[in-house]
């Protein structure tokens, strides 16, 4: 149990390539940490940084109050499940889940205990005398976390360890894995592409983008409050539109086309004529008056996509794509042409060249 | 093969098939044929009539010391440089797998002994051990021992030795790389935060893991060491000094040679062809059953 | 290694090097011993470093003889050795490819006992049934000739079965595309199959002509007259006279003549060296 602190943490490899700029958060104890993003933006390099795979060319990382940075893997007290589960081909489950607290010299009875202890939380118990390649991906997951919750590490570190299974057993998985953490208390650093897994499991968000971290926060935050168009269009499903936009006065926004669009002042407004981008969440936009005339931006449909449970409009608004979400109560659109209605409050500004917020 | 991805043809398989066919009639499996029956027959002294006796000449051979005695050369041999060669092969193998600078050239360097023609290789550690003008022959006489492979029944087996020896790490190099790359990354990575040092790692999941390649390496070796080293006994010793580097292989070539006894010379040809289908067979048996990941 | 220690890194290279000496030493010799006058070796005195010797022991050896000893000046043995090495090549890929071709190809009546009978020659090595293939050799006028050298050598069922292997991980749409585009077999085997195969056929090239290259039992047979020598028997010859008459300085430029070729494809067709070696023993 405890703290993972990371103080502006650098990785450059021998050619030049930078693939971790600076990256600095805390994961408080007993917390699930999710470093979210693309593929490419250095997330599971800093996984691996954090486990003692990859070396730290500048910063500190510190689990619990040690700095680790000079440690091997064996001896920072963590346990990793990897992406393609690793198990030891050759050996039993049980003999998996015992092989860690074998090396570390632990007596055979306290081994017995604490797999058998592992392997009745993962429901595991019937499966202890197989080996890997009789079992299915599910199983081989938990045999894995039970391999890592069976050492009683400091930290969990996850390397996207659902990306392998279907789709079914990933909702499943994602579930128990967030239950065990909960119940474990255990210090846990997941690493994943899929937003949705982020958003589910994480008490703490880390979205990264090319190397660098473009927001730390809470999920509610970062949906809320993205500190990026990076962030805001990573982040919710279906994505965020984003509309080009010059600010005419504090409150206002002019688009391409003439339409006008209101939002929510707050703090240091931005000079008039300013380039910016309005991200408007799919789901906090009505559609509104079929005909044009008045100020609203229009929005021509292309496409419905029927959900079931609420509908997806597609469309062009200005000629950029747009996409608006109905709940199952909002009458399906009936013509072409529908003006966009929005609260002022749920309307995201961001700078055009450097896509921060404002 | 599936039946829909196939050519119709009457006599086209069969054009296709007659070379390897013919050449695998005329030159394999007559031949075979001919030991085996030769192994029951037994001429006279000048060669003028033959006489079917069943099994006498393996019977014959049970009985004679010299058989016995070149079996046990076989197997002394066999055993010594499938030792040898594996053991330098793995820990080559071992410290080449590792990021290294110059793993390639590394590499490059232990791949050259397979290239050499086995009596090339004999005739360079001849060279190197000739009594007089070789620099292992100088230093061995410098440390007091009395160095003549011509005349010492063990130090010629120790120069064939070295001399196969020397070869076969570089076949067994190659396959041991291989197995030590195939196994996934992050298995070693696993047992690395598991707590496992490595050497530990090394005996716990890595040997373990390249058993597969290892059981296929002692069973090439094993066959090489019986029939592919006829070139290096024949050039460095000639089987001698008094058939202390005989093989069996050795041993139906120096006979056949002579020709007195052709019945025996074949009975041995054809306990030699049980033995290689015997190898041949757990060879393909068991490499059907490798490890999956 | 997952460990980033210091003395960790410098294991490998130390028995790296190890290594590579252990390997490299004995053809060292022979180099150096091949650049210096023989009176000099046989006393024992022949340093570690080259000599000035070089062109002229290679001169010798290759093209004209010094009289000492009468034998083939060893040029003539390397272009023996060459031919041998190959038309076993050429002969075993072409004879193996359209075999494995027919096997997974077609559909005929004893077709897996063509298999079985081409499988069973692994396990028929040269060496066991020496003396009565020589005799058929022999009764076949093959004595002493390319042809004697060469074919009782080029039905190899390891080539064969690589094809056969190689073909059977072909996709079936493609013979069927194949077909439907109006192609015969052969068309088939020279306009697709041959092209997919070539990396195959290349990596077996490096094995096989190493092989061919090296073949000692079989020549040492089959050719008794000295021009047909090739340079691997030929080493024997030069060593089998009494000691004190032995040329060491002609014995080991014949050596490293001998090495040379195969050494040259090892090192420059590395990858596919490694490859061949791999998928014949599978």
């Amino acid at each position: 149990m405890a703290q993972v602190v990371l103080s502006d943490v650098r990785k450059t490899y021998p050619g030049g390539f930078e693939a971790v700029k600076g990256v600095s958060f805390e994961v408080p104890d007993g917390s699930l940490c999710v470093l979210v993003g693309p593929s490419g933006c250095g997330k599971s390099t800093l996984l691996r940084m954090i486990a003692g795979l990859e070396t730290i060319s500048s910063g500190e990382i510190r689990i619990g109050a040690r700095r680790v940075n000079e440690l091997e893997p064996m001896e920072r007290d963590i346990a990793m499940v990897f992406q393609n589960y690793a198990l030891y081909p050759h050996m039993s489950v049980f003999d998996n889940m015992a092989y860690g607290l074998r090396n570390r010299g632990t007596p055979k009875q306290e081994i017995e205990a604490r797999v058998r202890e592992a392997a009745r939380i993962l429901e595991l118990e019937a499966l202890l005398d197989r080996k890997p390649r009789q079992l299915s991906g599910g199983q081989r997951q938990r045999v894995a976390m039970g391999r890592a919750i069976v050492r009683k590490p400091s930290a969990f570190l996850f390397d996207e360890p659902l990306s392998n299974l279907d789709a079914k057993l990933r909702v499943q998985m994602r579930i128990e894995i967030r239950k065990l953490q909960r119940s474990l208390g255990t210090t846990s650093i997941y690493v994943t592409h899929d937003q949705l897994e982020a958003m589910t499991l994480a008490d703490r968000l880390v979205v990264m983008n090319g190397g660098g971290m473009e927001q730390f926060g809470t999920a509610l935050e970062v949906f809320r409050e993205p500190a990026s168009a990076f962030v805001a269009g990573f982040i919710g499903s279906p994505p965020m539109n984003f509309l080009d936009c010059t600010v005419e006065a504090p409150g206002r926004l002019r688009l391409a086309g003439g339409a006008e669009l209101a939002y929510e002042a707050r703090g240091a407004a931005p000079r008039p004529g300013a380039k910016v981008l309005a991200g408007l969440r799919p789901e906090t936009v009505a559609l509104g008056r079929a005909e044009s005339g008045g100020s609203s931006p229009m929005l021509k449909i292309e496409l419905v996509e029927e959900l079931g449970m609420g509908r997806l409009v597609h469309g062009l608004i200005d000629g950029t794509a747009f996409t608006v979400a109905q709940g199952p109560s909002d009458a399906p659109p009936k013509g072409e042409t529908f003006a966009i209605e929005i609260a002022p409050g749920g309307v995201h500004l961001f700078d055009a060249q450097s896509g921060t917020r404002l | 093969m599936d039946s829909r991805a196939i050519f119709s043809g009457r006599a086209l398989p069969y054009l296709l098939l007659a070379p390897q066919l013919l050449v695998s009639l005329v030159f394999f499996y007559w031949p075979a044929v001919q030991a085996l029956w030769q192994s029951f027959l037994v001429q006279d002294a000048f060669g003028l009539s033959t006489e079917f006796v069943w099994f006498e000449n393996y019977a014959q051979l049970f009985k004679d010391s010299d058989y016995y005695y070149a079996i046990g050369v076989t197997f002394l041999f066999a055993a010594i440089v499938a030792f040898l060669s594996l053991g330098f092969g793995l820990l080559f193998a071992a410290m080449a797998d590792r990021h290294i600078k110059g793993a390639q050239i590394y590499r490059t360097f232990l791949f050259l002994p397979y290239a050499v023609a086995p009596a090339v290789a004999s005739v360079l550690f001849i060279f190197m051990f000739q009594p007089g003008l070789g620099l292992f022959a100088h230093l061995l006489q410098a440390a007091g021992i009395d160095w003549n492979p011509a005349l010492n029944g063990m130090q010629a087996m120790i120069l064939v030795i070295l001399a196969a020896t020397w070869k076969q790490i570089s076949y067994n190099f190659l396959f041991f790389l291989a197995g030590l790359q195939s196994i996934p990354k992050s298995v070693i990575e696993a047992a690395a935060i598991d707590g496992a040092k490595p050497l530990r790692r090394f005996w716990t999941i890595v040997f373990p893991l390249l058993s597969p390649t290892t059981f296929f390496l002692i069973v090439v070796n094993i066959t090489y060491t019986f029939f592919d080293t006829l070139g290096i006994i024949d050039t460095a010793t000639g089987g001698g000094p008094n058939g202390a580097t005989e093989t069996l292989v050795y041993k139906v070539f120096q006979d056949g040679r002579i020709g007195s006894d052709l019945g025996g010379s074949a009975a041995q040809s054809v306990i030699l062809m049980v033995l290689v289908i015997g190898l041949t067979a757990i060879q393909f048996r068991y490499v059907e059953k490798k490890v999956h990941y | 290694m997952v460990e980033h220690r210091r003395l960790g890194n410098l294991l490998p290279h130390i028995v790296l090097i190890a290594g590579v000496v252990i390997v490299a030493f004995p053809i060292y010799m022979a180099i150096v011993a091949s650049t210096h006058d023989n009176a000099v070796i046989a006393n024992g005195q022949m340093p570690l470093t080259p000599g000035p010797h070089a062109l002229e022991n290679y001169w010798h050896t290759i093209i004209a003889g010094t009289g000492k000893t009468t034998r083939e000046p060893v040029g003539g043995m390397m272009v023996n050795s060459l031919i041998m090495a190959l038309v076993i090549t050429i002969g075993k890929i072409a004879i193996s490819i359209i075999s494995a071709f027919a096997v997974v190809f077609f559909v005929f009546p004893c077709r897996m006992a063509a298999f079985w009978i081409i499988f069973v020659t692994l396990m028929l090595p040269v060496e066991v049934r020496i003396y009565p293939t020589y005799k058929i050799a022999s009764d076949l006028n093959m004595l002493d000739s390319y042809a004697g050298l060469t074919l009782p050598l080029i039905a190899s069922a390891t080539a064969t079965l690589l094809f056969r292997q190689f073909f059977m991980t072909v996709p079936k749409e493609l013979v069927e595309a194949s077909k439907i585009d109006g192609a015969g077999p052969l068309r088939f085997f020279k306009d697709t199959l041959l092209p997919l195969s070539l990396t195959n056929i290349a990596a077996l090239f490096v094995i096989l002509f190493i092989y061919g290259w090296n073949q000692y039992l079989w020549p040492l047979l089959i050719t008794t007259r000295d021009d047909m020598q090739t340079i691997v028997i030929g080493i024997k010859k030069i060593i089998d006279v009494h000691d004190a008459l032995t040329e060491w300085q002609i014995a080991m430029a014949t050596a490293v003549l001998a090495m040379l070729p195969p050494v040259a494809v090892v090192v420059l067709m590395q990858r596919l060296f490694v490859k061949g070696l791999i998928e014949t023993e599978k």
